[in-house]
């Protein structure tokens, strides 16, 4: 886009041409960040549901005066082309296309409407399993709640599980496979997604602006570097506890919930696990002022992990109350099945004001479900 | 209750069925064809837009993504 923009600003300047942009992202909000960086003031529509049923992006095209497409551009000399497509005469107007209101209330803003629509979007999917329209509206509306304050993280196992029906339905969909691509493993990326964020906002910052805010930070998989081969981790550089002596969090002072990307992987292939972690209630909390978090894989044999022993650094806040994520990604080998794969946490949590801060460990199995 | 919100309710419930159905434009995007006239949010959290409110100009639509 920033070719064109260059290309086309003097078009734009005497009112010629109008260039007006249409995102499927489903952050709208970063494409925004993206704009102002560029220095682009487009109108730009959203369509994070994708009910245009674009397949491929970018698209360009060129568009007359009564809304007909009149050229899909491919490669070749942008100017050149505009300034043919410029030189066609306005054609005689023809009757309207009927606008139908498609503004979004299920991605913006009214979270009990979305909740409805999730409601019937589910029921249309369990009476015909082959929608993946259905499946891939929903695996959106699933992950815009997840990103939204106090979202539940089962939201995101659901929607990943949605958009594999979706893509399971149609494999030629590339709009709806970006969205597992975009939390998948490394393996699997056609490119790393949103990398270029901290540069956008340090350029912004440096010419005296304020970055767009984002309502969810994209970290780990969203900007994670493809690979073309697993990335398999070294033996264990020391397993935090081997004899299992921390004392359990028995009480789950700290809930965590794992999701697999993608929902089912096949033997040969990896994914990509993000293991969330929640202080639970109001009155658990984390202590950064002790040590970080680890986390220990211990996958089965002829399983692979890219890391096994992962630490997380606190926050610099004494306390602090933020879901905390941590992703590796897992090597499924040829003709395994379905596993659990054993993991485990060891983190301090306080209770209360003043309450007592534990150090615990918290056990769990990973569910990787492996279909071919 | 006033005639006025009355009249808001009513059209809220009839405009239900656009807002939550499976809406979608089914043309293909190809040269001839009118550009789906499907009306959607702006980035800018202004009213929503569509093509017909670009009518009168030529335009350079462009599909992408900031990734």
């Amino acid at each position: 886009m920033p070719g064109w923009h260059a290309a086309t600003q003097e078009f734009e300047a005497d009112g010629r041409l109008l260039n007006v942009g249409l995102i499927q992202e489903q952050h709208p909000d970063r494409a925004r960040l993206y704009l102002q960086w560029q220095g682009i003031e487009w109108p730009i529509m959203i369509d994070s549901l994708n009910r245009l049923d674009v397949n491929v992006v970018p698209i360009t095209l060129l568009i007359d005066e009564n809304g007909i497409i009149r050229k899909r551009v491919g490669r070749g000399d942008t100017r050149k082309i505009v300034e043919e497509f410029l030189a066609q005469p306005a054609p005689a107007a023809i009757p309207g296309n009927d606008a139908v209101a498609g503004h979004d209330p299920a991605i913006w803003g009214d979270a009990a409407q979305r909740d409805v629509v999730i409601d019937a979007l589910e029921k249309r999917l369990a009476a015909n399993p082959d929608d993946g329209r259905a499946a891939f509206e929903l695996g959106v509306l699933y992950r815009r709640r997840y990103d939204e304050a106090g979202g539940d993280p089962a939201d995101f196992e659901r929607a990943v599980a949605r958009w594999g029906r979706s893509v399971a339905v149609d494999p030629n969909q590339y709009i709806w496979r970006r969205r597992i691509q975009q939390y998948g493993p490394r393996l699997e990326k056609p490119y790393p997604f949103y990398d270029w964020v901290p540069t956008a906002r340090e350029e912004i910052r440096a010419r005296g602006e304020i970055p767009a805010e984002l309502i969810a930070e994209p970290g780990g998989a969203e900007i994670a570097q493809p690979i073309r081969s697993f990335d398999a981790a070294l033996p264990a550089n020391g397993e935090p506890d081997p004899e299992g002596k921390t004392l359990r969090d028995e009480a789950k002072f700290v809930v965590a919930h794992a999701t697999v990307v993608p929902h089912r992987v096949r033997p040969g292939k990896s994914a990509r696990v993000h293991v969330e972690f929640r202080p639970r209630g109001e009155q658990a909390h984390w202590n950064n002022e002790a040590g970080g978090m680890t986390l220990w894989i211990d996958p089965p044999d002829g399983w692979q992990v890219d890391r096994q022993r992962v630490e997380r650094p606190n926050p610099p806040e004494p306390v602090s109350h933020e879901p905390r994520r941590i992703e590796f990604e897992v090597q499924v080998p040829d003709g395994a099945g379905s596993v659990q794969l054993p993991v485990y946490a060891l983190y301090y949590v306080c209770l209360g004001e003043k309450g007592a801060c534990l150090y615990r460990r918290q056990d769990f199995g990973v569910a990787v479900t492996v279909a071919p | 209750m006033s005639i006025r919100m009355i009249l808001c309710l009513a059209m809220m419930v009839l405009a239900w069925p656009l807002m939550a159905g499976p809406l979608r434009a089914s043309a293909e995007l190809a040269p001839g064809q009118p550009f789906p006239g499907l009306a959607l949010p702006s980035l800018d959290g202004g009213k929503p837009l569509s093509i017909e409110d670009f009518r009168g100009r030529k335009i350079a639509l462009h599909v992408f993504a900031s990734w």
